[in-house]
Order: structure tokens, then C-alpha cells, then sequence
């Protein structure tokens, strides 16, 4: 028996029970441990069996028995999506007229990320072909502006969040299991409604990211009984950050935030053993 | 109550009207992406019905139906830029999307719920496809291949993915070890994926 066809039937059997969310913690650890784009892109695919077989079992006399939406629901989740969409183009002119300066060092390896900076060059090509000189001179004024108020895009998203989200909670940094040499202050902002949030720390220690990396976690009961991945991060100068918040899953209620330090480019499931810092929603 | 076990479905036979709705079903999501009322209000109404549908099964509360059905449309409007129709269909995509919503929030009332209501004893309907105009290219494609598995196979992979029973539920209803039923279940999907692989390169060769 080829050994290769016995590991490619384990992997197989491991991307199969990844889609129908089965795997236990071992599982998941094992094909964590060397998964790569194909696999990934494959577990997407088994994904899309599952939801078509799942399609195919929903009985017509299933679908027709047990209603549809009224239309108050229907009226809601409209009124929902206009509020969604109106703050999403707030958000994408403001994106638009700044640069980051905080990033996030995950983002750098994350494929989207690249895709996105692919798009981005092909844009900048296209507005340095075809912009009004004056489109850049008021541009480069309200960035300029921008940058003397000490504002960065972050800083400005945040605020733009704090300002629109209905459901947003904040909670405090405050020392975890394992402090870190110098207080670090600050606070955590999250709105579930809009799926996003921003960190704000002061005094955080600089790392390495060749060495170790901040993980940001997100603890959702209502969700699931493990923390949600809430982004790998570096904090790469002194004084007040504001980072992005970058969840991995759809958070629905978060009760708590935790910052762990791990190996660089983080880890599925941390074990805890270094937790500078929590934040306690109250 | 017990479980209804489901009955072998009704074939699939396509009419020539189920092909030209298909046809003139052009996808949503692109416009919904660019925040075009219209189209969120013909998402609503293409899709409202499916989710509804899908979170009936695992929900019993209407309210928590409702915001369950509230909380996917709002994940849906944020993965609509997403949606690559080169990849699959509009509406795979979408039950997707409400899947994994539906099993997260499943699997945290399950965990609030332990010693209340048990899963098992819910009556679930049987999943006859009745109304093969509702159902997508992919799902169509994804029946045909499930009805050439084993009685066995297609019985553990109903339950475990329409009914959303754990493996250890359905090991103990089929008096099976947990391993077996785990294997059937993967093993099953895995054989779906390969069969609507090669449809689907025996499809292009036909068109070729």
C-alpha cells in the first residue's frame, strides 16, 4: 500500500470533517499543523457540497410549511442594511483620503490583504493616468490636514465608530495572568452590528515580529465556548496605538478581550502561557 | 417523539420552465454589494424564504428564528462582495453562510441547553424534494450523487447534515461505533465532492 495515498485519505477525511465542522481539538490541531492553500481553498469546496446537499434535503413541503419572513422582519433587516451601508461608505471615503500607519502585521501575509494591495497599485496606476491636477491638491490638503490634527485613519475610523454604532461596547485594559513589566492603559471598542472594533493602547511594550507577535482574543460565549482569533499585530512605536481589530468569525456578543503573546504569525488555539492583558466588558 | 427517518426522495426531473427561471435568476449579490436598495430587497425576497427555512430546522423559537434570520442578512450584506459566481452558485454561497451562522448560534444554545431539550427527540421532517424548480444546479448535482452512496452512508450524512444530530446521537440511533458514523459521514462527503467533480467535467465535455 502506497503510504502516500494512507496520509493523503487522512488529510482528505481531516478537510472533509473541517467543512461539517466535526473535527476535535487534536484533529484540528493536526491539520492546522501543515495546512496549505490548497487545502484551504478544498475545505471551501466541501463547504459548498455541504450546503448544496443541504439545499437538496430542505423539502419543497418543508419550505412551504414553516412561513417566510413577516414584514416587519423584512422591514427591519431593510432599515438594518441601509444603516449598514450608509456607515460602510462613511467608512470607504474616509479609507480612502488616509493611510495607515499602524498595520497589522497579519495582514501582510494574508491573501485578501494581497489581492487588495494588488487592487490598490492597479488603482493608484489608473488615478496617476487620469486625475485632475486638482483632485490630488485637495487630496493631498485634507490628508496634510488630517496628519497635523495627529489623526490617523484608525484613529479616525474609531471615532467614526464610536460615533455611529449603536451597539458598541468598550471595556479598559487591564492586567491578565501573566503582567507585563510597565502598566499599559487603554481600551477596546467592538460593534457587532458592523463586525468591527480597534484597540487602543498606551505604553504597550515593542516586539519582535521575527520573534513574537500579539494575538488579540475574542471571548464570545453566546457564540462559542472558544475565543474567537481576533488578529496577529506588532506594535511597532512608542506611545498611544490604535489597532484594528481584525475577527476571524462573526462575533455576536463579547464579554471579554484577551492579548496573548505567541510565535510569530500566532496560533489556532493559544495556550495561554503569556496574557499581558484582558479586558472585561462590563 | 421519535424521529421520522427519512424516506428515499423523489428524483429530480427538470422542465424546460425550470431551466429558463434558472436562466433568467441572474445574481444579486454583486448589486447588493454596491448597496443598491433594489437589490437588497430582491435578496430578501429570493433568499428570505431558504433562510427561514434552513433556521426552522434548528431553531424552534420563532423569535430566536427571527433573529437568527436577522443576524445572516446582515452577514450576507457584508460577505456580498465575496461572492464569486465563477466559484458556485448565488445560492450556495448564501447557505453557506447561513449554515455556519446557524450551526455557531446551534452549537451555543446546545451548550446553555445541556439537560433540557434533547435534539434527538425532535421530529424532523422527512426531506422529500417535492419542488425541483427552488433547487439550484449544485444541489441538484449534490442529490444525484448522495443517492448513489449506500443507505447507510446517505442516513448519517441526512442526519448529520440536515438534522444537525451529533455523531454520537447518531451512532447511538444506528447502534454504530462513533468512529464508524464519523467515517460514513466524511467518507460520504468526500465521495459527493469526487461524483459532482466528474458530472461536472462530463457536463463540459458534452457542451464542448
Amino acid at each position: 500500500m502506497n503510504p502516500n495515498s494512507s496520509h493523503d485519505g487522512r488529510r482528505e477525511q481531516l478537510l472533509a470533517g473541517k467543512a461539517m465542522s466535526d473535527l476535535d481539538r487534536d484533529e484540528q490541531l493536526e491539520l492546522d499543523q501543515s495546512i496549505t492553500k490548497e487545502e484551504l481553498q478544498k475545505i471551501e469546496e466541501y463547504k459548498r457540497t455541504v450546503a448544496s446537499l443541504d439545499i437538496a434535503l430542505l423539502s419543497g413541503e418543508e419550505r412551504g410549511s414553516v412561513g417566510d419572513l413577516s414584514d416587519s422582519l423584512k422591514n427591519q433587516i431593510l432599515r438594518e442594511a441601509d444603516s449598514f451601508f450608509a456607515g460602510q461608505q462613511s467608512r470607504s471615503r474616509l479609507d480612502r483620503a488616509a493611510d495607515p500607519i499602524v498595520r497589522k502585521a497579519s495582514e501582510q501575509t494574508n491573501a485578501n490583504m494581497e489581492a487588495r494591495t494588488r487592487w490598490n497599485r492597479r488603482e493608484v496606476l489608473a488615478w496617476l493616468t487620469t486625475a485632475a491636477a486638482s483632485t490630488a491638491v485637495i487630496g493631498s490638503w485634507w490628508w496634510q490636514n488630517a496628519r497635523s490634527n495627529g489623526l490617523t485613519k484608525e484613529k479616525l475610523s474609531r471615532s467614526e465608530l464610536l460615533a455611529s454604532a449603536r451597539d458598541l461596547v468598550q471595556a479598559k485594559w487591564q492586567a491578565g495572568k501573566h503582567p507585563l513589566d510597565e502598566p499599559v492603559t487603554g481600551d477596546v471598542v467592538w460593534s457587532s452590528s458592523y463586525q468591527q472594533g480597534f484597540m487602543r493602547l498606551a505604553g504597550m511594550p515593542l516586539n519582535d515580529p521575527l520573534r513574537e507577535q500579539y494575538q488579540l482574543w475574542i471571548i464570545d460565549p453566546l457564540r462559542d465556548d472558544e475565543p474567537v482569533d481576533g488578529g496577529v499585530f506588532d506594535v511597532s512605536k512608542t506611545g498611544e496605538v490604535i489597532i484594528p481589530i481584525e475577527a476571524k468569525l462573526h462575533v455576536t456578543k463579547p464579554t471579554a478581550f484577551a492579548i496573548t503573546i505567541e510565535k510569530p504569525g500566532g496560533v489556532v488555539v493559544s495556550k495561554q502561557d503569556r496574557l499581558p492583558l484582558l479586558a472585561v466588558v462590563q | 417523539m421519535s424521529i421520522a427517518i427519512p424516506n428515499s426522495a423523489t428524483p429530480y426531473q427538470r422542465s424546460s420552465t425550470d431551466i429558463e427561471i434558472r436562466e433568467m435568476t441572474t445574481p444579486v449579490l454583486p448589486r447588493v454589494a454596491n448597496g443598491d436598495r433594489e437589490a437588497i430587497q430582491e435578496c430578501l425576497d429570493r433568499y428570505g424564504r431558504l433562510i427561514w427555512s434552513l433556521a426552522h430546522r434548528l431553531i424552534p423559537n420563532k423569535s430566536d428564528i427571527e433573529d437568527a434570520v436577522h443576524d445572516i442578512f446582515i452577514e450576507i450584506w457584508q460577505a456580498a462582495p465575496k461572492f464569486d459566481p465563477t466559484k458556485g452558485d448565488e445560492i450556495t454561497f448564501v447557505a453557506m453562510l447561513t449554515r455556519r451562522r446557524l450551526v455557531d448560534r446551534w452549537r451555543g444554545n446546545l451548550r446553555r441547553q445541556v439537560g433540557n431539550v434533547d435534539i434527538g427527540e425532535m421530529e424532523i421532517a422527512a426531506p422529500v424534494v417535492q419542488n425541483p424548480s427552488e433547487v439550484n444546479d449544485e444541489a441538484e448535482k449534490a442529490y444525484r450523487c448522495f443517492e448513489k452512496l449506500t443507505q447507510q452512508t446517505q442516513t448519517v450524512l441526512k442526519r448529520s447534515i440536515h438534522e444537525n444530530l451529533s455523531y454520537a446521537k447518531i451512532a447511538e440511533q444506528l447502534q454504530l461505533p462513533l468512529g464508524s458514523v464519523k467515517s460514513y459521514a466524511r467518507r460520504g462527503l468526500i465521495q459527493i465532492r469526487e461524483c459532482m467533480g466528474r458530472n461536472i467535467g462530463a457536463t463540459a465535455m458534452e457542451n464542448s
